[in-house]
């Protein structure tokens, strides 16, 4: 049973276990889909081909899941970050869903401004509300024993009724659609290549530089070191001299950043706007994404491709199939729960996996 | 004796890995007898009492119960049988009360209803017939060591055990309790039950033992009756097998557990009284009558235990160490108590060790102290209790340069409080703290560290380690931002890797890869580990909390040494140990306390133990 496989650089042995625990759950996922197939009385393969052709099979699909991937690196590594300081950031939803109307709501008031000043801005705009969001959690973590995730989840209904508040009325553009104004054409981001109806923003690229980014901050900064320490054994890495309280509280904050920059930068280069129930789920999906991949920052853009193809393909199933578009969640829900379960397996099962 | 053994154990064997834990033990207990159990850490003493009450399965070889060969599954068959095992860390409900602890499991009612009147009976018959002082009603976590361990035994005794098997159960008791605890063996004799006991106390062992078995490297030295072997033989045949201990050292290929995290239990060799007993169980300090303080501190010997004490020290090969200045000089020696000079005699072997190592110090810098610097100074301090510790009440203490100071007492009395008010994990209510004549009492563990104090924390895994990380990571651990790891904030991971390796070779710490989890490491290891992060570096005052926790006696003798060599060159120590004879064995002088109060401070010389057992009561000495 012990056959000793050569050793990879630790780094990379250990990025590539946290894969290990994606391929077999896909395996799962896929299985699912074969069932599903058959027992909707179409062919073994029908689920995962229309999935696939739904997702990627013209130009036009392929752009709209590329879009769709931009949230979901975004949040993803909002969540898989906090979670490095072992703390659970659900509140993802709420700080893009303030962070996207932020954005919005001052591209269209800073409107003047020549576009090199605004739309940086509008996207820090969106980042400082969304990590504004985040701090109180941490606060209320730290000063009165609140779980975060009590106090995000909690929130992220505060946020998306407030902004649905402010939309219908001193945000909104007039209307009752429930919607701003369109932001002015300077803080847009106009697609670098004509693919399909959307065409294709920098958005998904600049994501994936964050993620990459946070990746090598992680492993190879002091800084990411110390928020490892405190993630790992709090009170070990307090009584070794390393901040933790502050640790937690700028990790959590920059988590809520990044949400609140998924929801600006879905503002800039995808809707243009801000309207009602402005986010279908991003949120919670980066949580999803973040734990297919054990919150590894730098495996995210494959769960977070994963999800983007499932949810650009939840319509086509429903036509070439018949099947609900829920039926998505369920195999969402089988991926996730097929990763859960690897986390309980034996020590010994997984040392072998590793080394 | 009874020719017919009520158990007779035929070449039993267990073993993992490239680790013989038992090897070919064949061992027969007597109806009615007690029977010591002795060795040196990770002699194989656990594995065979959890082999003898069925939580594990030997590899091979024969059981026999009562005449006939049993197969115990599970510690409930061998329940069932007649043969219970009292666990060295109390397996208590903290929630539950003292009686709710001892029926559960075993509850009388039907149909889920608990027909309490019955059980209260019952077990207050039981109180009765063997004299304890239990309040059945008490919570539980309200209730000090000693009342937990008559929990365990009338849990045993409910369910009607003859055979009661006692892993080190005096290690967490006070000297005065200790005594009652003996008595009560003998008088679970006198009722016709059959004890093993496994124990570090040589001295205990003469007190009530039958017999004793002696244990090395998982082999049977042999079984003797008691007044067939004097102290000094029984030292000589624990000790003459010892070997270097890295035999014992999990290697780093070794299988996983397959029962239970049974190898890890094995490998936690040497677990010091009150480590994993104060992290799960608040103890408020022993209720006691003063009446109770008449009784002598240590076992009064029959004539067995007498007339070795001159042997024992003979074998000790510092003829000038402190031990043997007391013996000659020290008031204790004219104590009405007699056990007070077996206590030397039948030394228990890492108390020999340590003697060895430390009287080259000898006991001059005690006398320099005087004249040295005060390094550490607390004024006042007050702080909060919590639930598992006493809080610290006006306490004033001063250690100076070069000191090693011992800090003793009964498990909960305010001994991690103190720990973590001088690293600074716990800011004090009132008072102040000066470090070298700089107050520090509102400052955070990483300027207490540059000012040279560190700390070492009892439990390494749970305050000083990062359990899912590799060993390299946790080496560098608080180093983080030293110039030669980093450079601009970028790790420096060639000049770690170079300096982490050079350091666990230095602490002879066994491990396969940097990047292994250090969980992967044994608990010796471990312990070693964190040591090193402390020891490494400048410091000035380390604090020391139980230091040779789950170290075997190599490791000691090193950890020793280095803390000797350190001190020489000027590094104060505080220990903080519920072990009198490490601490005794390291201190230029020892203070104890109860209820967060420093009951006195006495040098090393002029210590006795039945000073020390007063002062953890709370009496005045």
């Amino acid at each position: 049973m012990k056959r000793p496989l050569p050793r990879l650089p630790a780094p990379i042995e250990k990025s590539l276990l946290s894969l290990c625990l994606l391929l077999p759950a896909l395996a799962v996922g896929i299985l699912c889909c074969i069932l599903l197939s058959l027992l909707c009385g179409a062919q073994p393969f029908d689920v995962v081909v229309t999935i696939w052709n739904g997702a990627w099979g013209s130009k036009a699909s392929a752009a709209t899941s590329l879009a769709k991937v931009t949230p979901l690196l975004l949040t993803g590594l909002a969540v898989a970050l906090a979670y490095q300081g072992n703390l659970l950031n659900i509140g993802c939803e709420g700080q893009l869903t303030l962070g996207a109307l932020s954005a919005a709501s001052f591209a269209v008031m800073a409107a003047p401004l020549p576009w090199p000043v605004l739309m940086p801005l509008t996207l820090l705009i969106g980042a400082l509300i969304g990590g504004l969001w985040a701090l109180p959690p941490v606060l209320l973590r730290q000063r009165g024993g609140v779980h975060e995730v009590i106090s995000t989840l909690l929130l992220n209904y505060l946020a998306i009724y407030l902004a649905e508040y402010l939309v219908l009325g001193p945000l909104g553009d007039g209307t009752a659609m429930g919607r701003t104004p369109q932001i002015p054409p300077g803080a847009a981001l106009a697609p670098l290549l004509h693919f399909g109806v959307q065409g294709i923003t920098a958005a998904p690229f600049v994501a994936l530089f964050f993620c990459l980014s946070a990746q090598i901050w992680v492993s190879k900064t002091v800084w990411g070191y110390e928020v490892m320490a405190t993630g790992s054994n709090i009170i070990a890495a307090r009584s070794a001299g390393i901040g933790v309280e502050r640790w937690q509280r700028r990790i959590f904050v920059l988590s809520g950043a990044l949400a609140g920059l998924a929801g600006a930068l879905e503002v800039v280069a995808v809707h243009h706007r801000f309207y009602r129930a402005f986010s279908p789920g991003y949120g919670f999906d980066g949580i999803t994404a973040a734990f297919l991949v054990n919150g590894t920052p730098g495996w995210l853009w494959l769960s977070s491709l994963l999800l983007a193809s499932l949810r650009a393909a939840d319509k086509w199933l429903q036509l070439m199939i018949g099947i609900s578009p829920n039926a998505i969640l369920l195999i969402q829900a089988i991926l996730l729960l097929c990763v859960a379960c690897q986390w309980r397996l034996p020590a010994r099962w997984r040392k072998g996996v590793s080394s | 004796m009874d020719p017919e053994p009520l158990i007779a154990l035929r070449l039993i064997s267990k073993r993992y890995g490239p680790l013989w834990a038992n090897k070919g033990i064949s061992l027969d207990i007597h109806h009615g007898e007690i029977h010591g159990i002795v060795g040196e850490n990770g002699a194989g003493k656990s594995t065979l009492m959890k082999v003898l009450n069925g939580h594990l399965r030997a590899d091979s070889g024969e059981y026999m119960f009562d005449g006939r060969r049993v197969t115990f599954r599970h510690p409930k068959d061998a329940m069932l049988a007649g043969i219970g095992m009292a666990y060295q860390r109390f397996l208590i409900f903290p929630q539950l009360t003292a009686l709710e602890n001892v029926i559960v499991g075993c509850e009388p009612g039907a149909f889920g209803w608990i027909n309490r009147k019955q059980a209260r009976d019952e077990v207050l018959r039981l109180c009765e017939s063997i004299g304890f002082d239990l309040s059945l009603n008490a919570m539980a976590s309200e209730l000090s060591f000693a009342h937990r361990q008559q929990i365990e035994i009338l849990r045993l005794l409910y369910r009607k055990v003859r055979v009661l098997i006692l892993d080190e159960p005096t290690s967490l008791l006070s000297p005065p309790e200790t005594e009652r605890f003996l008595e009560l063996l003998r008088t679970l004799q006198c009722t016709g039950h059959t004890i093993l006991f496994v124990t570090h106390r040589l001295q205990e062992v003469f007190a009530i033992a039958d017999r004793v078995s002696v244990l090395s490297r998982g082999e049977l030295i042999g079984s003797f009756p008691l007044i067939e072997i004097t102290a000094e033989q029984l030292v000589q045949l624990i000790m003459s097998t010892e070997k270097p201990a890295l035999g014992f050292e999990k290697p780093p290929e070794a299988p996983q557990a397959d029962e239970g995290g049974t190898v890890d239990r094995f490998f936690e060799i040497g677990l010091e009284p009150g480590i994993g007993g104060q992290l799960h169980s608040p103890v408020p300090p022993p209720q006691i009558n003063v009446g109770e303080l008449e009784t002598p501190m240590l076992p009064s010997l029959d004539g067995r235990g007498r007339g070795k004490v001159e042997t024992g020290d003979v074998r000790h090969p510092h003829p000038t160490s402190p031990v043997k200045g007391e013996e000659a000089n020290s008031p204790a020696l004219t104590s009405p108590v007699e056990g007070e000079e077996f206590s030397s005699a039948a030394l228990t072997p890492r108390m020999r060790q340590t003697l060895i190592s430390s009287s080259h110090k000898g006991s001059k810098d005690v006398r320099d102290s005087e004249t040295r610097t005060v390094l550490l100074e607390l004024r006042n301090i007050t702080t909060q209790p919590d639930a598992h510790e006493a809080g610290l009440n006006r306490l004033s203490l001063t250690i100076q340069e070069g000191e090693v100071f011992g800090l003793g007492g009964v498990v909960g009395n305010g001994q991690r409080t103190m720990a973590h008010l001088l690293s600074g994990m716990l800011q004090a209510d009132r008072g102040a703290v000066f470090l070298a004549g700089k107050e520090i009492t509102r400052l955070p563990p990483a300027t207490r560290m540059e000012m040279g104090l560190f700390r070492l924390p009892a439990n390494p895994l749970e305050e000083a380690l990062l359990p899912p990380r590799s060993i390299m990571e946790n080496t560098l651990l608080g180093r983080q931002r030293h110039q030669s790891f980093q450079h601009y904030g970028w790790l420096s991971l060639e000049a770690i890797e170079d300096w982490a390796t050079e350091q666990l070779q230095q602490s002879e710490i066994v491990y396969s890869s940097l990047n292994d989890p250090v969980s992967s490491l044994s608990g010796g290891n471990l312990q070693k580990l964190a040591l090193t992060r402390v020891l490494v570096g400048s410091p000035r005052i380390v604090i020391l909390e139980q230091p040779g926790c789950g170290l075997d006696i190599r490791a000691q003798e090193k950890l020793r040494e280095r803390v000797h060599k350190l001190n020489a060159s000027g590094v104060a120590f505080l220990v903080i140990s519920y072990d009198l004879d490490e601490l005794l064995a390291l201190s230029h002088r020892v203070g104890v306390l109860y209820r967060g109060r420093l009951m006195g401070i006495v040098n090393r010389e002029e210590a006795s133990l039945e000073l020390i057992g007063r002062w953890m009561l709370g009496m005045e000495g």
